[in-house]
């Protein structure tokens, strides 16, 4: 053979090769672990799994903090109801006529206020 | 048009923010690259490559300059579109063959005597450096999407198992 013929085969054949084995070269490199990458890809799902839980956390501790205020101005309410109608018992009381005082349920009593004067509350059935 | 030109590597959020100081590699350098090697191939067309030209027939050479134009130009428009990176990879391994086939030729030339082949040899060898480096960042990203996408599945399953968990299942 000669020179012609020779260098048409080299050169076709490292030109050939070269085209299948930069691409069977990308295929295998690309299937391999890097480092970097799958550093990168754990940081960037640690990220998101942190992010999640952040989200719920914040939901749950705002969910957590309003119920805490409204049990708060339910107390308030509340005290100042109780304080109320002790008041208003009270008031009562004095003006009843008489030294028995009202005839009052003790267990309505106890729902409201512990002062009221154990002479007004109605004896239990005996 | 305004659709096309954000799947494209000049749109504002193409390039990720640790590459932002190498945009222009991808931005300029290598469109610039693949429209040289396409220039390459329509002159070939047109004028003939010598060195080729002393292996083989007239036929085989206008099909090595169509054939470069061709996956020049595929480069270039996986280059410009990222998401057509497998195009870019199919395209520059045969820029890859061709121009190592040239480089190979004007070196049996430059073996055999023809000496003033020597400085157009060293000249296209530096070409290659372009299309490997290429091709090799090429490979990186194709392996760093490979490693995402299990992330994601990973991520996924991490998920549905989290809800499944909020169900009470």
């Amino acid at each position: 053979m000669d020179f012609v013929t020779i260098g048409g085969l080299v050169i076709g054949l490292i030109g050939a090769l070269s085209t299948i084995g930069s691409v069977v070269v990308l295929v295998y490199k690309s299937r391999g672990e890097n480092k970097t990458a799958a550093l990168n890809a754990k940081t960037a799902l640690d990220a998101r799994i942190d992010a999640r839980v952040t989200l719920q956390l914040e939901t749950a501790w705002k969910s957590i903090t309003d119920l805490e205020n409204n049990v708060k101005s339910l107390e308030t309410r509340e005290t100042r109801r109780s304080g109320a109608i002790t008041r208003i018992l009270r008031a009562i009381a004095k003006q009843w006529p008489g030294t028995e005082g009202p005839d009052l349920d003790p267990a309505d009593i106890a729902e409201i206020e512990e002062t009221i004067p154990i002479a007004w509350i109605r004896k239990s059935p005996t | 048009m305004l659709k096309l030109y954000s799947w494209s590597i000049w749109a504002h959020d193409a390039i990720p923010a640790e590459e932002w100081k190498y945009r222009n590699l991808k931005r300029v350098v290598f469109p610039i690259v693949d429209i040289i090697f396409f220039l390459s191939g329509f002159s070939a067309a047109r004028f003939g490559i010598p060195a080729i030209s002393e292996f083989f027939p007239d036929e085989f050479v206008d099909i090595f300059a169509y054939v470069l134009s061709l996956a020049s130009f595929i480069c270039l428009l996986g280059v410009s579109f990222p998401s057509l990176w497998g195009f870019e990879i199919a395209g520059k391994s045969v820029v890859l063959g061709l121009i190592i086939g040239y480089v190979v030729a004007l070196f049996l030339l430059t073996a055999v005597g023809e000496d003033s082949r020597g400085f157009i040899f060293f000249i296209s060898a530096v070409s290659l450096v372009f299309i490997i480096w290429r091709l090799s960042l090429l490979g990186s990203e194709w392996q760093a999407r490979r490693v995402e996408a299990a992330a994601e599945r990973e991520l996924a399953a991490r998920l549905a198992a989290i809800a499944k968990l909020d169900r009470g299942e």
